[in-house]
This record gives structure tokens, C-alpha cells and sequence, in this order.
């Protein structure tokens, strides 16, 4: 490693405040205020600016991490070096009632002999040894970045493999460096799924009251917490697309009624597939927080004549948290929060948290598009700040200008908020809470939220000297 | 495409380890007002942050040159150029380390070269270290190792001429390797009780004190100055034996008196770490100490009461695992299978000299995957395993099996304090036998007194 230390030739030195000037201006077009009458949204779904601190992730992490990760029956081959294999490992929060493979780790493991003279032998003595030692229900296998640029044909690996194994074998091209962030990663699962899985096996059974819950990912249990309430509403979940689902009932989920979508970011490319290809009408739901739980209900029960039971159950449901939810509210009554989070539920959230009292300041998403943003809009309160692809120093300064009673954001944002003294709530992996939906979750989050406050506590955080002072 | 015969598996089950960047963004970590670039997509550092924020539970801040297809076909040298006049005029850090990742690599960038055009170019006004860590070449220690190593180079080569002129400080320079902070902080003090120290790097100042009021920078961490007065240290000492070869190496090839010692963990370890400190300074070992090493004796007799004779099997890297191997030998445990996460040489020797009469089975280079299948087999043809020592990925093996886990090495993302957490010196082995101990007797635990 030779690196010259000065030099003697004349050198420019670096104009820093006219290179900060322009990322703040750049910066600029990513942020705005909701004025009432002038719809509005920021500048969304571009590169990151290089060298500033985003928290976005890569089109691996959304394909492999988000969409596929949590199918409890597929063995997740990665196909490249170990990183990438060990950080989804296990890594991002989906329970399982069978999690088998979800605490598997299963990596080719390129070397450099391998980058030099491809890695498609490797591959597929992987898949065949993976699926005769584990015996999953199909494998699926991930092209990191270095795959998509020494040209293995990962097509045609997984199709010979798929020959012998006698399981479907799943290309998912989904290097790392495609597109802008996770939100490419989520496309590209969908486009596989919809080429590879959807409508490849017949259901056993279908009856007129079956659905599909599109988008969730089960990350503290809202899958099981569908379940529950729609099976007291007269509905048979057929599919979780895909939090604790299992691949056969991807595959065979093509004959159901309609299809909810939940997580309107990340999937809802699938649903429309669905949709064309054999005529599943697609519904958009919400079902975090009260007002909009009452109003998916509603919606759902009229599409199939259940409204009598729907009444039933939201007053079932609704009694059931009313007297606790009051008091909640008198707590969080005014105190207001800003939240940073992934894609849809930058939107979802916000009649969430003004159902517990709270005001959401500002809501920004790492890979939201133009539409969660006109979402964002039609929900938040004037006033209320939109920043898009938030970065460190906007953070800081956000929570420095707006003062705010709680950040909720992800395990990235948890220290640049503590460090500061100000509250921090997971809303990306819940830190081992939820389900967060319907009437339940809105008092499971409540108690995350009360949780959370108590965590900044003055009578620990100031010694007795300074808060008695003199007296 | 023919196939493999079965015992030759392709793949790896259940890794023990991560890819180069982390090792050296933890590195990177341990310098004063240090910001490191990691030359790639921007998932590599979304995902390395993350796993260091969960164990360490501090702000963790790493910028990414944030390619994309353009860069995968055309390079990626404009946007990393972009990306170092970005960070040093957004976050003015007194350091920048830049490094290369997987993708950065096979595309073909020439990091050290581009770095290298940019400074000859521009006045940065701060040192840019560009080290070169593809995932695909070596794992997360040696990318730790491999950042140190570039730093070392960078600050000694041009002090090279300045030569010593047999004029040579007093201090000592530590080089605690890749350990948790409350380790580093452990070793510095130990240190510190007979020499004047330079800590390189300091990861105990920058992940363990608290954070003031927001500021960008924690504080504390191995300054540039430090760097550059340790270049006229007495002596570098590395603590630690297999997991500092590299930074040993560059420090030797610099013509440095540089020294390996083995990780202190145990007390037989942690005597041989104090004799060699004490042998440097030419100082007594200080009553202080003394007194330490009679509380730390009276702590592994009090264990080994309910410790002794029970089976234990350690999986971390071949540092952690030796001095654990050693420590529970210390408190009369039979370590029956020791795995390490790359292989060394010597490390089987150094094992077999610490371990008394019964060798443990030794896997090298292994996975979770392999060990597991070893403790099955041992369990089926011997006697049950009593504990469990590793980081958090062998919490599987715990769940599955019911053995507890005495959780040691990175990542320890589902406990809190790891960054305390202590394994070196007498401090580290009271705590050790103290939890080892604890967690064997509650097996047991029916009784008001723990007198089994």
C-alpha cells in the first residue's frame, strides 16, 4: 500500500462549503411541508447521494430479506460471498410456526478462484446437496452483486438443478446494486414469484370466503392476528404472502376471492399480476389502528355480504380495548412524534399513532414512492414535514428543530435518537413486540409507546443534585 | 459439470463468520473523529451497521459510495470520488478510511489508485487510508486486521526517514486487536499499570462512553497524534496471538519491535500477559494486581465447586477460543470440542500445551452447522455437553439442545452490556467463573443453599 503523503505540487484544497451547499440543495427537493390546497410531493425513488449517511438498503436485502425471507419451507441459497448470506440470516424479524428454515444460513461462498472463473459448478452442487440433506419444499437462489457482473447463468443452473432435484428451484436475480434501493429488490421477488410460483399447483379445496393477505411479513405476529379476526368474521385466510406461509400455499393461492393488500409497497406489482392472469379483484387495506381497522372491515364484509358480522366483530373488538385505550390517550394526549421508516406504513401509521392521541410532526420512507407520498399527504395534518431517503444529519436536525416527544424509526435511527435524550420506538422490527394491527395490536403498540418514554426517565437521567438542587 | 462427492460439500450451513468490511468498519471505529467510506452498494453498510449497532447499542457511522447498475458496467470511480469530497465536507471527520467491497472488487475499481489520483489532485486536509477488503479473499477479522494494518502504513511510512536516531519513548503501544470494547478496556488498563500507553485503536473510549448531548463524534478514540507519536514506542505490543498475525507482520516489516502475546483470557493467560507487561516496564508487578489475581483464585475456587468435570464446547475465533478453552480448564471443566472459525497454525499445538491430560476434538475453519454434527456425534458416543461457550449464533444449538450458553465474541446481538462485557484479565475470568458457575448451578437449583 503506497499512498503519497503531500506532495509538493500545488494542490486546490477541497471548497467544503461549496460541496455542502450543493448536497444540502440537492437534499432540498427530498423534503417538504404540507401546506393545505397545494398537493405536493418530494423528489422520491432516486439514487442516493454518495458518501451521505442513508439508511437505505440494497435490492438483495428487499428480494431476499423482505419478500422471501419469511416462507418457512424454502431453502434461501445465497449465491456469493458469506456477508450477504449472514446478514439475512435469521436477521430481520418473521416469526414462524415452523422456523426451521428461517434459522438456516445457506451460502455458496465464493472465493476469488471463484470470481475469476465462475461460480455456476459451485451452485449447483449447493442446490442439490442443500435439497437432499434438508429436504425443502422448493429452493430458491439469490444472485448477489459480484454474480451479476462474472456472468454466471443462474437461469439455467437452477433449471438443470430443478431437473434432478425434482423441487422447484427459484432464480431470484437480485444483485445488490440494482436499481436505488430495497424497493427494486421487492420487483424483482414479485416478477419471480409471479414467473416461478404463483398458479403452479392446484388447491386441494376453495371456498367462496377465501382471501389472500398480500404484503405481511408476520414481524410480531399480524399474520396469526389476521387469521383470528377474519376467521370470527366468516373469512378463510388462504395465503399470507408471506410472513409464516409455506410454499405450497403460494403456489396454489391463485383461486381465491380476492386479494387484500396490506403493505401496498412492496408487493402489490403480485396482486395485479394475480389479477390479469386469473382475475383476482384486489383490495387495499389498512389495518393499523382503529379507524382505518373499522373501515377495512367494513369494506371487506361488504364484498362478501359479511356486514352484519363485521358490526359485530368491531364492537366485539373495539369493547374489548375501550377502556384501556382511554386512558392511553390521556397519556399520549398532544405529545408528538416523528417516524422514518421503509415504505407503506410511512402512511399506514399516522391515523395509528392520532387514534392514541399522538401528532405526527414528520414522516419520511427510505424507498416509498410517488404514491405512498400522495398517501402520506391525504393522512398527515398541515404542516407535518415529508423527507425522503432521511439521512443522519437530517435526522439530527429534525430532531433538533422540531423537538419531537419520540422518534420512531429502525435499529439504525435507535442510537442518533437515545444519544440525544429523546424516546426511540422500533417500528421496523417492533424489538419483540406486536402484532401491531386491529383493535389488540393498536394496545400492544400503546404499551410499546408508553414503554418507550418511560426508558428517558429524568429521576435517572439527572443525579439528585441537579433536580433537588438547593431544596 | 460433474458432480462432487458427498462428503465435499459445495456450500457453507450456518457461517462463523462475516465478510471483510465490518471487520474493518470496527476498525475504523476505534479512531478519534475516524469516518469510514465502504466503496459499494449501499446494502453492504445498511447491513453493517446494524449488525454493530444491535451488539454494541451505540450510533455507528459509515457512509457508502452507493453504486448502482451505471457504476456495475462503467466503474465506479466518479461516484467514490463523489462520495469522499461528500463526506469530508458533510461530516468533517479528522479521518476518513476508505474501503472496497465484493461488488467495488469485480468490478474492477482501483480503490488505493483512485485514492491516491484524488489527494495528488486535492488538499482532503485530513489522511484518506484507502484499504482494499474484498469479502470473497478473507473474513471480518482479517478485514480488521487488514484496516489497521493500512493505517499503520499509511502514518509509519513517510516517519520511515525520520528514523529513530536510537531515541525511543518510554511508552508502550497495545494493539488489542479485534476485541469488544470492555476487553480493550481491560487490556489498557492492565497495561497501563506499568508503561505509559498508546491504545491502537482504542474501541473502548469510542463504543463504551456515553454519548454527550448529540454531538456528531463520540469521543475519545486513537487520535492522529497518538498514531504518529507511536511510531517512536519502546515497544508494540499485540494482544493477541492468531487474529494480529497481519498487523504484527506490517509492524515488524516496518522494523518495529512489535510482540505477540496471546489473548489474556484465564488466569493462567492473564499471568503471562502481566509477567510479559512487567518484563517491558522492568517494573514489579503492583500489589494492586496482586490483589486482583488472590480475588480472581478465590472466584474459580468458589466455581469450580459445581463446574468441575462437566463437558463444555467452545466455538468463536482461534483467540477467544484458546483463552476460553484455557479458562475452563482453570475451573476443572473438560473442553470436548474447541472450534474455531479460520485456521491457524500452531493453533492445535498452543491448544494441546494449555489443555492437561484429555485433548479436545478440534475443528478449524468450521461452520455452526459442522460443530453441531461434532457435539451430536460426542453427545451419542460419550456423555452429554454441559455448556456451551460462542457468540450468538450458537444460540440454536442452545435451544435446541437445552445446553446454556455462555454467550463470548461477536456479534452477542440478543444480550445487552456485551460492550462491557469481560473476558480478559483476573476481571474477566472473576466474571467468567462467576457466570459459568452461576448458569451450572441453576441446573441444579432446588436447594435454598447452592451446596448440591
Amino acid at each position: 500500500m503506497d499512498h503519497e503523503q503531500d506532495t509538493f505540487c500545488e494542490k486546490e484544497p477541497i471548497a467544503k462549503d461549496r460541496i455542502k451547499q450543493k448536497v444540502l440543495k440537492r437534499r432540498d427537493e427530498h423534503s417538504i411541508v404540507k401546506i393545505p390546497g397545494e398537493p405536493r410531493t418530494p423528489k422520491e425513488t432516486v439514487p442516493s447521494i454518495p458518501g451521505v449517511m442513508t439508511s437505505r438498503g440494497c435490492a438483495f436485502a428487499g428480494a431476499r430479506g423482505v419478500v422471501f425471507g419469511p416462507i418457512t419451507d424454502v431453502a434461501n441459497i445465497v449465491h456469493g460471498p458469506i456477508g450477504c448470506s449472514y446478514y439475512t440470516w435469521d436477521q430481520r424479524r418473521n416469526l414462524g410456526t415452523d422456523s426451521h428454515f428461517l434459522k438456516l444460513c445457506f451460502s455458496t461462498d465464493l472465493k476469488e478462484k471463484d470470481i475469476i472463473f465462475g461460480g455456476e459448478k459451485k451452485l449447483f452442487s449447493t442446490i442439490v446437496q442443500v435439497a437432499e440433506k434438508f429436504h425443502p419444499a422448493a429452493v430458491a437462489v439469490y444472485a448477489t452483486c459480484p454474480v451479476g457482473l462474472i456472468g454466471d447463468d443462474i437461469d439455467a443452473v437452477c433449471k438443470k438443478a430443478q431437473e434432478k432435484i425434482g423441487i422447484p428451484v427459484i432464480p431470484v436475480h437480485s444483485e445488490g446494486f440494482r436499481g436505488v434501493n430495497q424497493s427494486d429488490g421487492h420487483k424483482i421477488a414479485c416478477d419471480t414469484i409471479a414467473k416461478y410460483i404463483t398458479g403452479t399447483v392446484e388447491p386441494d379445496s376453495i371456498t367462496d370466503y377465501d382471501v389472500n393477505i398480500v404484503g405481511e411479513y408476520n414481524i410480531g405476529g399480524e399474520g396469526w392476528e389476521f387469521k383470528r379476526l377474519f376467521k370470527k368474521l366468516g373469512l378463510r385466510v388462504y395465503a399470507v404472502w408471506t410472513g409464516d406461509s409455506k410454499y405450497r400455499e403460494l403456489a396454489s393461492c391463485h383461486r381465491v376471492k380476492l386479494n387484500l393488500i396490506h403493505c401496498q409497497r412492496s408487493i402489490t406489482s403480485l396482486a395485479e399480476d394475480m389479477m390479469a392472469n386469473y382475475g383476482i379483484p384486489i383490495m387495499n387495506i389498512s389495518m393499523f389502528g382503529i379507524e382505518q381497522s373499522m373501515d377495512s372491515l367494513r369494506r371487506i364484509a361488504a364484498f362478501f355480504g359479511l356486514e352484519e358480522r363485521a358490526e359485530q366483530l368491531i364492537k366485539e373488538e373495539f369493547d374489548g380495548i375501550r377502556s384501556e385505550l382511554e386512558q392511553y390517550r390521556s397519556i399520549f394526549k398532544g405529545k408528538r412524534i416523528v417516524m422514518y421508516i421503509g415504505g407503506a406504513r410511512s402512511w399506514h401509521f399516522i391515523k395509528m399513532f392520532a387514534d392514541l392521541g399522538l401528532e405526527v410532526v414528520s414522516t419520511g420512507s427510505e424507498f416509498g414512492h410517488g404514491d405512498d407520498y400522495e398517501k402520506m399527504w391525504l393522512r398527515a395534518k398541515d404542516g407535518t414535514k415529508f423527507i425522503d431517503d432521511m439521512n443522519h444529519y437530517e435526522l439530527h436536525e429534525i430532531v433538533s428543530k422540531y423537538k419531537p416527544d419520540i422518534v420512531a424509526s429502525g435499529i439504525k435511527e435507535m442510537f442518533t435518537a437515545r444519544s440525544r435524550g429523546v424516546p426511540y420506538l422500533n417500528i421496523h422490527s417492533y424489538t419483540g413486540a406486536g402484532p401491531f394491527i386491529g383493535f389488540r395490536g393498536l394496545m400492544n403498540l400503546a404499551k410499546e409507546i408508553e414503554k418507550a418514554m418511560s426508558i428517558e426517565d429524568p429521576a435517572i437521567n439527572v443525579p439528585v443534585w441537579d433536580t433537588e438542587g438547593t431544596k | 459439470m460433474s458432480e462432487p462427492a458427498p462428503l465435499d460439500l459445495a456450500y457453507t450451513t450456518d457461517p462463523c463468520v462475516i465478510c471483510q468490511p465490518i471487520g474493518a468498519v470496527y476498525a475504523g471505529l476505534g479512531f478519534h473523529r475516524c469516518l469510514s467510506l465502504v466503496h459499494g452498494s449501499q446494502g453492504c453498510v445498511a447491513y453493517l451497521r446494524s449488525q454493530l449497532i444491535r451488539t454494541y447499542r451505540e450510533e455507528v457511522l459509515t457512509v457508502s459510495s452507493s453504486l448502482n447498475e451505471e457504476s456495475a458496467v462503467y466503474g465506479g470511480e466518479e461516484r467514490l470520488v463523489e462520495a469522499i469530497k461528500n463526506a469530508v465536507s458533510l461530516y468533517e471527520p479528522a479521518m476518513l478510511t476508505v474501503f472496497s467491497t465484493c461488488l467495488s472488487e469485480t468490478i474492477g475499481d482501483d480503490l488505493q489508485g483512485i485514492v491516491r489520483k484524488l489527494t495528488a489532485e486535492t488538499d482532503l486536509g485530513i489522511p484518506v487510508v484507502a484499504v482494499p477488503t474484498p469479502s470473497y479473499k478473507q473474513e471480518h477479522i482479517f478485514g480488521f486486521e487488514a484496516a489497521l494494518s493500512g493505517i499503520i502504513e499509511y502514518f509509519f511510512k513517510h516517519q520511515k526517514d525520520a528514523s529513530h536516531n536510537g531515541k525511543l519513548d518510554d511508552q508502550l503501544t497495545i494493539v488489542p486487536g479485534y476485541a469488544n470494547p470492555g476487553d480493550v478496556r481491560e487490556m489498557k488498563r492492565l497495561a497501563s499499570q506499568f508503561s505509559k500507553i498508546i491504545t491502537f485503536a482504542d474501541l473502548s473510549e469510542t463504543l463504551l462512553s456515553p454519548r454527550m448531548g448529540g454531538s456528531f463524534y463520540p469521543e475519545g478514540g486513537t487520535t492522529i497524534d497518538d498514531i504518529n507519536r507511536s511510531f517512536n514506542s519502546r515497544k508494540f505490543l499485540c494482544c493477541q496471538h492468531f487474529t494480529s498475525k497481519k498487523i504484527h507482520a506490517t509492524l515488524q516489516a516496518l522494523k518495529l519491535d512489535a510482540e505477540r502475546a496471546h489473548l489474556p483470557v484465564g488466569i493462567r493467560l492473564t499471568d503471562r500477559f502481566v509477567h510479559l507487561l512487567s518484563k517491558i516496564a522492568g517494573a514489579a508487578v503492583p500489589q494492586a494486581l496482586l490483589t486482583e489475581r488472590r480475588e480472581c483464585v478465590d472466584a474459580i475456587k468458589a466455581a469450580k465447586q459445581y463446574v468441575f468435570g462437566r463437558n463444555v464446547a467452545i466455538f468463536e475465533n482461534p483467540d477467544v477460543a484458546l483463552g476460553m478453552a484455557s479458562a475452563c480448564v482453570e475451573l476443572g471443566m473438560n473442553p470436548v470440542i474447541v472450534a474455531t472459525n479460520r485456521k491457524e497454525t500452531r493453533f492445535r499445538e498452543t491448544l494441546a500445551e494449555l489443555m492437561k491430560t484429555r485433548q479436545p476434538n478440534i475443528l478449524e475453519d468450521t461452520n455452526h452447522f459442522e460443530y453441531r454434527k461434532a457435539i451430536d456425534l460426542y453427545i451419542k458416543e460419550h456423555s452429554p455437553i454441559d455448556l456451551l461457550v460462542g457468540n450468538t449464533r450458537s444460540k440454536y444449538i442452545e435451544n435446541a439442545l437445552n445446553i446454556p450458553l455462555v454467550r463470548v465474541g461477536f456479534p452477542q446481538s440478543d444480550r445487552v452490556g456485551v460492550h462491557r462485557g469481560l473476558i480478559t484479565g483476573y476481571r474477566g475470568m472473576m466474571r467468567l467463573a462467576d457466570e459459568i458457575g452461576n448458569v451450572l448451578i441453576q441446573k441444579n437449583d432446588k436447594y435454598v443453599d447452592a451446596v448440591i
